[in-house]
């Protein structure tokens, strides 16, 4: 009868997990916990073959570790896999500043697209609009008067030459995003090799993005409230426009970033 | 076969294998040596850190399921590691049909005499 154990000492199988504990690195508890589940699972499977084929437990236990190979080479491989090169950090980053900086790009691009919205609404005058105070050279007035001759006053002038920059420079920007985005999520689509490069994790893109749209609009939410008490709201629709779009997108960011820190299998 | 020739398609034949349908490591090894007459018979150590890599790259995805009484990781392939394995088919088609053609008999002689 076979007295074998297979959880003893002498157990060919225990004896190769502790080496691959031991060949791992602790820093990353649950993907060690992963490899040594998943490679006990395989030995345990493979022994129990053995078995079958009519090997003894310690035979089977040998056999099923001697195909699996040597514990170090796979303890190294998996270190090489789990320790990311500079050069691909490096790359992660730049992919994700183009990413993020497109989605930037489209939320002013929206915010371009509500500015116009509120000119239909609320007039000219509330999306950008020279205060009263400020002093508007003659050569200005000149170059502002021929872009637009039915304006009666330098300021009417003034106002539609901004109103028009706020919306159209905000819409071309918004384009840009939208075109390099495209390009770049085609362009890994069907290039092979662009395929396998990656982004930063999704919590860290994630928090950036809500960080910085968080920062966005709340300042130009602030520059729109100072806009409305100071200006009596000349100008407040420039700024409102791109905080409502910078909240609502940090809402979006920021319900990712409690996604990925949430995860499905706690 | 020996190892090493397979390792340069190692991700082509995981891809190939779990196309079929999910499966935990050991089952992919046993499916490969199978599905091959014996002839892909791999280091099955070199098959876990490749499942690992091909996950990490999103070609697969992977979930700890209770499998005949044991808790197993099997891995599944994901829409972007169909679209790899079509891409690497086609490749490989093209590098063997390439290789075939070069050592088909009566090719013209190309060496200068």
């Amino acid at each position: 009868m076979d007295s074998h154990d297979p959880a003893g000492p002498d157990s060919p199988i225990e004896v190769y997990l502790d080496e691959l504990v031991a060949g791992l690195s602790t820093r990353q508890p649950r993907e060690l916990r992963h490899l040594v589940a998943e490679a006990e699972a395989h030995l345990r499977d493979a022994a129990a073959e053995g078995m079958a084929a009519g090997l003894s437990g310690h035979a089977a236990e040998l056999a099923a570790v001697e195909r699996l190979g040597a514990a170090s080479e796979l303890a190294a491989a998996e270190r090489r896999r789990l320790v990311t090169p500079l050069w691909a950090l490096a790359r992660q980053f730049v992919l994700t500043a183009v990413v993020l900086g497109g989605v930037g790009a489209m939320a002013v691009g929206a915010s371009g697209a509500l500015s116009a919205v509120i000119k239909g609404i609320a007039g000219p005058r509330v999306v950008a609009a020279p205060s009263s105070s400020q002093l508007l050279s003659a050569g200005d007035c000149a170059r502002w008067l021929s872009l637009d001759p039915s304006a009666r006053t330098c300021r009417a002038a003034a106002t539609a030459d901004w109103v028009n920059e706020v919306i159209w420079y905000r819409l071309a920007l918004g384009l840009l995003g939208a075109v390099a985005l495209t390009v770049f999520v085609m362009a890994r689509r069907r290039s092979r090799r662009m395929h396998g490069w990656s982004l930063l994790p999704p919590a860290i893109s994630d928090t950036i993005a809500a960080t910085l749209f968080c920062i966005g609009g709340v300042w130009t939410l602030g520059l729109g409230i100072d806009a409305i008490a100071v200006s009596s709201g000349d100008g407040s629709g420039q700024w409102l426009s791109a905080a409502v779009v910078a909240l609502i997108a940090a809402g979006i960011f920021g319900v990712r970033l409690i996604r990925d820190l949430r995860p499905a299998h706690p | 076969m020996k190892p090493e020739r397979v390792k340069g398609h190692l991700d082509l034949v995981l891809l190939g294998v779990l196309s079929r349908g999910p499966g935990h490591g050991y089952a992919v090894i046993t499916a490969l040596r199978e599905q091959s007459d014996g002839l892909l018979d791999l280091t099955e150590g070199s098959v876990y850190p490749a499942l690992h890599r091909l996950e990490d790259m999103g070609w697969l995805a992977s979930d700890w399921e209770p499998v005949a009484g044991r808790r197993r990781r099997v891995y599944q392939l994901t829409k972007a590691g169909a679209t790899a394995l079509r891409s690497e088919q086609k490749d490989w088609r093209a590098l063997v049909s390439a290789v075939e053609s070069v050592l088909r008999p009566g090719t013209a002689s190309v060496v200068a005499t």
